[in-house]
């Protein structure tokens, strides 16, 4: 465990109170989210992804227009100061407020730090627009043939001159069907350099080679896509941090998304449980399998609370954080098994549950993406338990 | 507290539970733990029963605990314990009394009993030896817990008390069922670590580690939920914690016995010393289960009157 430098807090904007306030922030959000300004967005449910993301990028901008938005984030970033934990505390309260945590914060919560960290230039010229919502950016990491073998990607990144040219295919890039750039993770080095090969590079989806392809989940939904490259050339001040140190960058990475999505993720299922409780027909079968969710809710806040904090403070979230990622798993699971059990029919048929059945299948996925919970357990089994090698 | 002063708290309480039971309460005096509690509560009793767990030791803390709490206005010694099968209420109505004591009592000795009355919950206390007091057939048999059963005296006290201590139960227990769930976790990994088969240690198979991860996973958000329950303080907290950690030990338990294989199965392994001590301590003042059901209604009830669901933490 490594104390590094807070993130963020050193960027603070003067002697605002609300950058180390938390709780007065707190409220200023409540205040915020609960007011008209943004009651257009309020319980909100678009079925199709890029409507859906359209919509929430319009609340984006209510929240950066009305200043909540804009903590978490140094302000050369576009932010106003603060750390993760105004974050967590903005997922809160827009669950509370029953409007959505928005698909732009699902992106951001993971990829906004590591910017500021390895590429602040970068930072300053394009996380504005993300917060503001009027663009995004996906996460290219996985490939066809490197998916829980993320050190085997191939997808390569040559550079010549004052520019880098990309080519190679991405697979299972988060929001990629409607991002205007991601984030991909690059070999510049040979194969059988594994992890230590690898760079990062921001590639927008307009540069000309290419070509991104919605892929659509079992219900329909294009959340995901891959993306070819064709020879893209890349301005080399697109790489972020230093050649051969994106290995390094995506494990910085993975840390805010098993403690800050992990948190965000917990505020969508604080809402859907309170949706489910709503609906449920009485009886004992509903209310054990509530009181279940509930638990399973809890027991991960419990959890990843020290893990936001710690990540707010500077330290390092070591394997410990596989334990977070395997319960959001199974609380993500949990909740839309219980209400398929709860609503019965009702989850199968009608225009009503249509919500709930997208949500379920989303919630498979989610023992799968950013590590499968397979390879959590290995991680525990390997270096928190220090079980033999396999 | 910090990390120093925990790890030797916790090396003191090994060596005080590593003696008989009816030892303990004067080496915790001894060690000047009153002074430990009043510094940090929630450390102490984490600590405490956790290690009281970890040694499978028998004995009445819990009922120091409770009685502390309830700040009787005629003296008891010992604390009678809801029958199991009521969920968190109390076992005894206003025509029989009936429960569990941890221990026999010793002579003389007098029994606080919850009671559940139309006006709520209501204390009796009543001299051991005017209640029918009997062995108690357990899968257990280790702890020595005893039946209660008997009359129900004209004088009830106001009990308020009562249901303000069973919040602090519950948290000692969650830390109790932890602790005997961890040793019994440490068992299956020093089993599977040295027990080789196709000529390696079995704990290289995949199956094997993904089953002590899963257990290792669960007993770490049993402990995360414990320790927001003491920030938290509320009731629900607390029955949410015992709840989970009877949940995380059962899964540790089923566990555990399985990749221990037939060893793990015997009187001569003491894997089941564990699986049984996790057993009836969940019975305790509401099961997992029955907790279960108690906080989904709560959860429903609270939603139909336009509530905010207990979150027990905040960043």
């Amino acid at each position: 465990m490594t104390a590094d430098q807070p993130p963020g807090l050193a960027d603070s904007a003067g002697d605002d109170p609300l950058v180390t306030d938390i709780d007065a922030y707190r409220e200023t959000v409540r205040a915020f989210v609960t007011s008209p300004a943004v009651d257009e967005w309020r319980g909100g449910y678009v079925e199709d992804v890029p409507a859906e993301m359209a919509f929430t990028a319009g609340l984006m901008r209510a929240l950066y227009d009305g200043r909540v938005g804009r903590y978490g984030l140094p302000v050369e970033a576009g932010g106003l100061g603060g750390d993760v934990r105004h974050w967590a505390v903005l997922y809160d309260e827009l669950a509370r407020a029953d409007l959505p945590s928005t698909g732009q914060h699902s992106l951001l919560t993971t990829l906004a730090y590591p910017i500021v960290k390895y590429a602040p230039e970068l930072a300053a010229r394009y996380l504005p627009e993300f917060l503001k919502g009027e663009r995004w950016w996906g996460q290219g990491f996985s490939e066809s043939e490197a998916g829980s073998d993320m050190a085997s990607m191939r997808c390569r990144a040559t550079r010549e001159g004052e520019e880098y040219v990309v080519s190679g295919h991405k697979l299972w890039t988060s929001h990629g069907a409607t991002a205007s750039r991601v984030v991909v993770l690059l070999r510049t080095g040979t194969q059988e350099s594994r992890h230590r090969g690898l760079s990062m590079i921001l590639v927008d989806v307009d540069m000309p080679g290419v070509t991104v392809r919605p892929i659509e989940l079992a219900t329909g939904r294009a959340e995901l896509a891959e993306c070819f490259f064709d020879d893209v050339r890349v301005p080399a001040d697109r790489l972020i941090g230093a050649e051969g140190q994106g290995w390094e960058i995506a494990m910085y990475l993975l840390q805010f998304e098993r403690a800050v999505y992990a948190w965000l993720r917990a505020s969508v299922l604080l809402r859907r449980v309170r949706a489910l409780a709503a609906e449920a027909p009485p009886g004992q079968e509903a209310d054990r399998l509530l009181g279940t969710v509930y638990l399973d809710l809890v027991a991960l806040r419990a959890r990843s609370v020290n893990t936001v904090r710690r990540l707010a403070a500077g330290e390092t979230v070591g394997p410990e954080a596989s334990a977070d990622k395997l319960l959001l798993g199974a609380c993500e699971q949990s909740v839309y098994d219980a209400a398929r059990a709860v609503l019965g029919a009702g989850f199968l048929f009608g225009d009503a549950s249509a919500q709930w059945r997208e949500d379920w299948w989303f919630s498979r996925t989610t023992t799968i993406y950013g590590g499968s919970a397979e390879v959590q357990r290995g991680i525990i089994a390997d270096r928190v338990l220090t079980l033999p090698k396999e | 507290m910090n990390t120093e002063e925990t790890t030797l708290l916790t090396s003191s309480l090994r060596e005080v539970f590593a003696g008989p039971a009816a030892e303990v309460p004067a080496r915790l005096r001894e060690l000047g733990w009153d002074d430990v509690v009043a510094e940090d509560p929630a450390t102490a009793t984490t600590l405490l029963f956790g290690q009281k767990g970890r040694a499978l030791s028998g004995g009445t803390l819990l009922d120091d605990l409770v009685l502390t709490a309830l700040a009787l206005p005629e003296s008891a010694d010992v604390v009678c314990y809801p029958y199991p099968g009521h969920g968190s209420a109390p076992s005894s109505g206003p025509d029989q009394l009936s429960g569990i004591l941890l221990a026999a009592p010793v002579d003389g000795a007098r029994v606080v009993v919850p009671v559940s009355t139309a006006d709520g919950t209501r204390l009796a206390v009543a001299p051991a030896a005017d209640l029918e007091i009997t062995p108690l057939s357990s899968l257990d048999a280790e702890a020595g817990w005893l039946r209660v059963a008997g009359d129900v005296p004209a004088e009830l006290h106001d009990g308020a008390a009562w249901d303000g201590a069973v919040p602090l139960a519950h948290r000692a227990l969650a830390a109790e069922i932890v602790g005997v769930a961890a040793r019994a976790l440490e068992l299956a990994v020093e089993h599977t670590s040295t027990r080789l088969q196709f000529n390696a240690p079995i704990a290289a198979f995949q199956a094997v580690r993904h089953r002590l991860a899963d257990g290792h996973v669960a007993l770490a958000a049993a402990r995360a939920l414990l320790e927001a329950s003491f920030v938290d303080g509320a009731a629900v907290s607390a029955k949410a914690a015992k709840a989970r950690a009877g949940v995380a030990s059962a899964l540790v338990s089923a566990n555990a016995v399985q990749v221990s294989g037939a060893m793990g199965s015997t009187l001569e392994h003491p894997l089941h010393r564990y699986v049984n001590r996790a057993a009836v301590l969940d019975a305790l003042l509401g099961s997992a289960s029955e907790l279960t059901l108690e906080l989904g209604a709560l959860i429903r009830a609270t939603v139909d009157g336009g509530g905010e669901l207990p979150l027990l933490v905040e960043v």
